[in-house]
C-alpha cells in the first residue's frame, strides 16, 4: 500500500438532532492499522459515529482528527476515508467494474486508469470474471466484496463498516468476518466497525469501543471486556453472564470476603469496599455438583437442559436466582428436577459494585 | 372481461377518427377529406410550402409552447422531489402542500389570476407564449413533483453517501447516480407535461391570445360555430400526434435501459466461490 494507515481521533464528540443527544461527549482514538468496533445496542450512537468519521455526519460539539489532520469541519467527499454500507449501496445501474471504478472515475482518473485499479481490487477479492454483470445478478455475499473492492480502490486512510454481516446468513458470516479481519491484517488497514452482535465484535476486534446511551461504556480488547466488565451494563451486553445479588462482608488486602446465599466466596478484589454488591458469574465459573462440595456453593435445583452438541446448556434454581451455566457434554448429564449444588470458581468470578 | 372492455375502449377511438372522414356525423355519413382539407392543407406556394390549413397555427404554437413547458416542468417538479425527499428545512410540509395546491384550484381561476396577476406592470406578459408556458409549468409540476417523490424514495439513501464518501461532489452524485435512476420519473413527468399543455383546456381558455392560440382552444371554437368535422379531424390529429411524441420522448429519456433497476441488495442465499 502506497499510502500509510492514519489514526482516528475523536475528542469530546457530541452529536445533537434538534433536541436529542445521538452521541454525547465521546472521546476515544483508533490507532493505526488496528481494527476497532464500535458496539452497542441500537440507538446507542455508534452508526452516528461512525457517519461522523466517514463525515456524512457533522459533530454539534467536539473535533474529529484523522491521521494529524482536523477533519471536523471537512465535508465527505474530502475525507480520505472508504465506508462499506450495511445495504453495500452498489449503484444498481453501473456494472460491478463501473461500480468499483466510480471512486477513481469520478477523481479525475482516466476511464482506463481507473477500471484497471478496480479491476486489480475486483481480482484481489476473488471477483475476476464478473466485472461485467450487474449488481442485481450477485449474491448477498459476492454483493459485499463488490462493495468492499469499491471502497478499497482508493486505498483510503481509514475504512468504515456499518454492520457488514447484518445482511447475509449465518453460515456466511463467519467465513466474511475472517475475511474482513485477514484483509485489515494483509493490507494493514485501519478500520473501524459498527455492529450491535458482542460475539462478532469479539471475533473482529483488536479494541472494543462497546457504546450505551450515546456515551461509551467501556473500551478494551475482547477479553478485557469479558474478564474484566466495568458495569452491569457491559457485564450483561458481552456475552452470557449470571448476575447475582451479593454483599461484599469485609476486605483485605486484593481479597474480598464475599457472601452469596449460605456461601461464603473469598473473592480476588483490588479496590472492594463493604456493602452491596454484584457477582459476575460466567456460565464457565461455576460447576453443578451431585453431593456437597468442599468448595463454597448454592443449593438449587436443574430446571433446564438443553444439548448443544459441543456442550450442555443447564438452567439451575437455587437460593440466589436462575444460574445459567455451560457444561462439557457427559455420557450421564444432569437431569431435569435433580437437587444439585453449585460451586463458584473463585478465580472466575467478578465482583461489580456501583 | 378484458376482452369486451379492450372492445368498448378501441370503439370510443374509431368513433372520433371515423366521424372525421364523414360529412356530418349523426347525420350524413358522406365519407369525405374535406374535414382535414380545411384543417391540414398544405400548398405549393411560390416560396416553398405554404400551410394553408386553419389549424395549423394553433397547432404549431401549441406543440411548441407544450415543447417549451414540458422540461421545465419536468425539471423544476423533480427539483422539487429532491428538495423534499433529501433535504430537511423548516416549513418542509407546508411547501410539500404548496406544490400540490395547483392541481386542487379549477383551471378557470388560475387562468383568471394570471390575467389580472400579469396584466400590469412590472411584469406585463397577458397575451404572449411566456405566461402559457409559465401556466402550464406550474399547473403540470404536481405530476413532476409526484412522480419524483415516488423515485427518489425508492433510491436508497446510502447511494448518494457512497458517491460521497468515494469523492463524489453533490452535482458529480446528481449527474452519475441520482439521474440515471430516475429516468421513469423523468420520462413519466415529460410526457405527463406535454400531454397535459397539449390538451388543457380550463387554465388556457382565459390566457389565448390571437398570436398563440392553442390547439383545444380552436377546436372548442369549432365546435361552438357549428363545424363538428373539422373539431373532430382535428382532434383525431392530436391523438396521433400525441402517440408519436410520446414514442419520441421514450427513446429519446432510454425506456430501454430501465429493465436493469430492480433486485439489487437482497439477502444473500448463495454461496460465494473461494476466492
Amino acid at each position: 500500500m502506497a499510502k500509510q494507515p492514519a489514526s482516528v481521533e475523536f475528542r469530546n464528540v457530541t452529536k445533537r438532532y434538534g433536541g436529542v443527544v445521538a452521541v454525547d461527549d465521546v472521546s476515544f482514538t483508533i490507532a493505526p492499522a488496528t481494527l476497532v468496533t464500535l458496539l452497542g445496542p441500537s440507538g446507542c450512537g455508534k452508526t452516528t459515529s461512525l457517519r461522523m468519521i466517514a463525515g456524512l455526519e457533522t459533530a454539534s460539539d467536539g473535533r474529529i482528527i484523522i491521521g494529524d489532520k482536523d477533519v471536523t469541519n471537512l465535508s465527505a467527499a474530502d475525507r480520505d476515508v472508504s465506508m462499506v454500507f450495511q445495504s453495500y449501496a452498489l449503484f444498481p445501474h453501473m456494472s460491478v467494474l463501473d461500480n468499483a471504478a466510480y471512486g477513481p472515475s469520478v477523481q479525475g482518473a482516466t476511464k482506463a486508469r481507473a477500471r484497471e485499479m478496480a479491476m486489480d481490487k475486483l481480482t484481489m477479492l476473488g471477483l475476476a470474471g464478473m466485472e461485467h454483470r450487474f449488481p442485481s445478478e450477485l449474491s448477498g455475499g459476492q454483493q459485499q466484496r463488490v462493495a468492499l473492492a469499491r471502497a478499497l480502490v482508493l486505498e483510503p486512510q481509514v475504512l468504515l463498516f456499518d454492520e457488514p454481516l447484518s445482511n447475509l446468513d449465518a453460515k456466511l458470516r463467519r467465513r466474511v468476518r475472517e475475511e474482513i479481519r485477514d484483509l485489515q491484517l494483509r493490507l494493514n488497514l485501519t478500520v473501524a466497525y459498527v455492529t450491535h452482535d458482542q460475539e462478532e465484535a469479539l471475533a473482529v476486534s483488536d479494541k472494543v469501543i462497546v457504546m450505551s446511551n450515546a456515551r461509551i461504556a467501556q473500551v478494551g480488547a475482547p477479553h478485557e471486556l469479558y474478564e474484566e466488565p466495568a458495569s452491569l451494563f457491559v457485564a450483561d451486553f458481552i456475552g452470557d453472564s449470571n448476575l447475582i445479588e451479593a454483599e461484599v462482608v469485609s476486605v483485605t488486602t486484593g481479597f474480598a470476603k464475599v457472601r452469596v446465599g449460605e456461601a461464603m466466596l473469598d473473592l480476588p478484589s483490588s479496590n472492594g469496599r463493604t456493602g452491596k454488591a454484584t457477582l459476575v458469574v460466567r456460565p464457565t465459573a461455576a460447576r453443578i455438583y451431585c453431593k456437597k462440595p468442599a468448595e463454597p456453593h448454592v443449593r438449587g435445583k436443574v430446571a433446564k437442559v438443553a444439548y448443544l452438541g459441543k456442550h450442555m446448556e443447564y438452567t439451575v434454581e437455587t437460593d440466589v436466582g436462575e444460574v445459567f451455566l455451560v457444561e462439557d457434554v457427559r455420557p450421564d448429564p444432569w437431569r431435569k428436577n435433580e437437587d444439585v449444588y453449585v460451586a463458584f470458581n473463585p478465580l472466575k468470578v467478578k465482583i461489580l459494585q456501583e | 372481461m378484458a376482452i369486451p372492455w379492450g372492445l368498448f375502449t378501441v370503439a370510443v377511438y374509431a368513433l372520433i377518427l371515423v366521424a372525421g372522414f364523414v360529412k356530418t356525423v349523426g347525420r350524413d355519413y358522406t365519407p369525405t377529406l374535406q374535414h382535414y382539407i380545411t384543417a391540414f392543407k398544405i400548398e405549393q406556394g411560390q416560396f416553398g410550402l405554404v400551410f394553408s390549413g386553419s389549424a395549423w397555427n394553433s397547432l404549431f404554437a401549441t406543440m411548441k409552447i407544450a415543447a417549451i413547458a414540458a422540461p421545465f416542468t419536468a425539471a423544476i417538479g423533480l427539483l422539487t422531489a429532491y428538495l423534499l425527499t433529501r433535504q430537511r428545512f423548516a416549513g418542509q410540509r407546508a411547501f410539500e402542500f404548496g406544490t400540490l395546491l395547483s392541481f386542487a384550484i379549477p383551471g378557470t381561476v388560475v387562468g383568471v389570476s394570471y390575467i389580472l396577476a400579469f396584466n400590469v406592470p412590472p411584469i406585463e406578459i397577458t397575451g404572449t407564449a411566456m405566461i402559457l408556458v409559465i401556466c402550464f409549468i406550474f399547473r403540470n409540476m404536481p405530476v413532476g413533483v409526484r412522480a419524483g417523490v415516488a423515485a427518489m424514495s425508492q433510491i436508497d439513501k446510502s447511494l448518494d453517501e457512497a458517491s460521497l464518501t468515494l469523492g463524489a461532489g453533490s452535482l458529480t452524485t446528481v449527474r452519475r447516480v441520482m439521474l440515471p435512476l430516475l429516468r421513469p420519473a423523468i420520462l413519466v413527468s415529460l410526457v405527463y407535461a406535454f400531454v397535459r399543455a397539449m390538451t388543457a383546456v380550463s387554465a388556457v381558455i382565459f390566457l389565448v391570445s390571437a398570436e398563440y392560440n392553442m390547439a383545444t382552444i380552436y377546436i372548442v371554437g369549432r365546435v361552438d360555430a357549428g363545424e363538428h368535422g373539422l373539431a373532430i379531424a382535428y382532434s383525431s390529429a392530436l391523438i396521433v400526434i400525441m402517440g408519436i411524441v410520446i414514442t419520441l420522448i421514450g427513446l429519446a429519456v432510454g425506456e430501454r435501459k430501465l429493465g436493469r433497476r430492480g433486485t439489487g441488495g437482497g439477502p444473500a442465499t448463495m454461496p460465494i466461490p473461494a476466492g
